[in-house]
């Protein structure tokens, strides 16, 4: 994969990102530069198959969970629950990777797992890659000092 | 006319969006029954009617296409008009779908007016909620 390539997977996956954050959450993400000291306070997962397969990771900051929980099902603070933000970030990671792989080939049948969830521990840094990788990207956003990170690596069978 | 309408996702807080565009909409809803996969929709369409049936496809146990073929295979459910609202929005996919039987399919993310626009498309009804397109209507004059 070319450096042209790589670089217009990582306008792909934000343009995903974008379009499920504001339509389904309302919510309007800035893109941000690597920080070093970022934690999140749960991640979720989803693997998928096809024309290519791998897997996607999701990075949530617990206020921006409960951010979408709140804006998507019009809640207020006192009635999110953590099983609606551990739903809310399942139903994230499904739309953006559903999306994303549908911007990559339309044509290809994608079979998506269903998305694992499960909170981090506070200390547990974000993994960042050091180097780029020619199968994986990672991308940073931020709302209102609410973090998500995203992981996505990819490859040919 | 009002509508019984099924809901089956296994995320509760789609299920809850769904219900709540629905509502919004305008669309004259009498029940709302939700399912958490294909299975729980089979076991509830034992006890209820339902008019629509809005359904995922990637859920554990008994997933949208599965229950699609299911509902195709029983006389008693294979006229209820079944809407996909998924992810998997491929071109290959949405044909696998209707091949399977489903009137309407709509891709995640997806607007509030998207949701009504194949809901009164599938079911017919205009944009006041009532049964009976205003082309019907129209071409009625026209006679």
């Amino acid at each position: 994969m070319t450096m042209e390539t790589m670089d217009q997977m990582k306008k792909v996956i934000a343009t995903s990102i974008f379009e499920v954050f504001e339509k389904m959450f309302f919510i309007f993400l800035e893109p941000v530069e690597k920080k070093n000291d970022l934690t999140f306070d749960m991640e979720t997962e989803i693997k998928f198959t096809g024309s290519a397969e791998g897997c996607m990771k999701m990075f949530f900051s617990d206020g921006l969970a409960s951010l979408m929980a709140r804006n998507m099902l019009s809640l207020d603070d006192e009635e999110v629950t953590d099983a609606l933000k551990a739903d809310c970030s399942r139903e994230a990671i499904n739309m953006v990777c559903g999306n994303l792989l549908r911007t990559c080939d339309s044509r290809i049948i994608f079979n998506l797992s269903i998305p694992t969830f499960q909170k981090n521990h506070p200390s547990d840094p974000f993994p960042f890659q050091q180097k780029a990788q020619l199968d994986s990207w990672q991308s940073l956003f931020d709302v209102d000092g609410e973090s998500l990170g995203v992981l996505l690596q990819m490859q040919r069978p | 006319m009002s509508f019984n309408v099924m809901i089956v996702d296994d995320s509760n807080a789609m299920r809850g969006v769904i219900r709540k565009i629905i509502a919004m909409s305008g669309f004259k809803m009498d029940a709302c029954l939700e399912a958490g996969n294909g299975k729980e929709a089979m076991t509830l369409l034992d006890s209820n009617w339902v008019d629509v049936i809005l359904s995922d496809i990637n859920m554990p146990e008994m997933n949208g296409l599965e229950l699609l073929s299911r509902l195709k295979q029983d006389d008693l459910f294979k006229e209820i008009p079944v809407i996909m609202i998924t992810t998997e929005g491929s071109s290959p996919r949405m044909e696998e779908a209707f091949r399977y039987g489903a009137k309407g399919f709509i891709k995640k993310p997806f607007l509030p007016g998207d949701l009504k626009k194949v809901l009164h498309e599938v079911l017919g009804v205009n944009d006041d909620g009532d049964y009976g397109s205003d082309e019907e209507g129209d071409s009625d004059l026209d006679f």
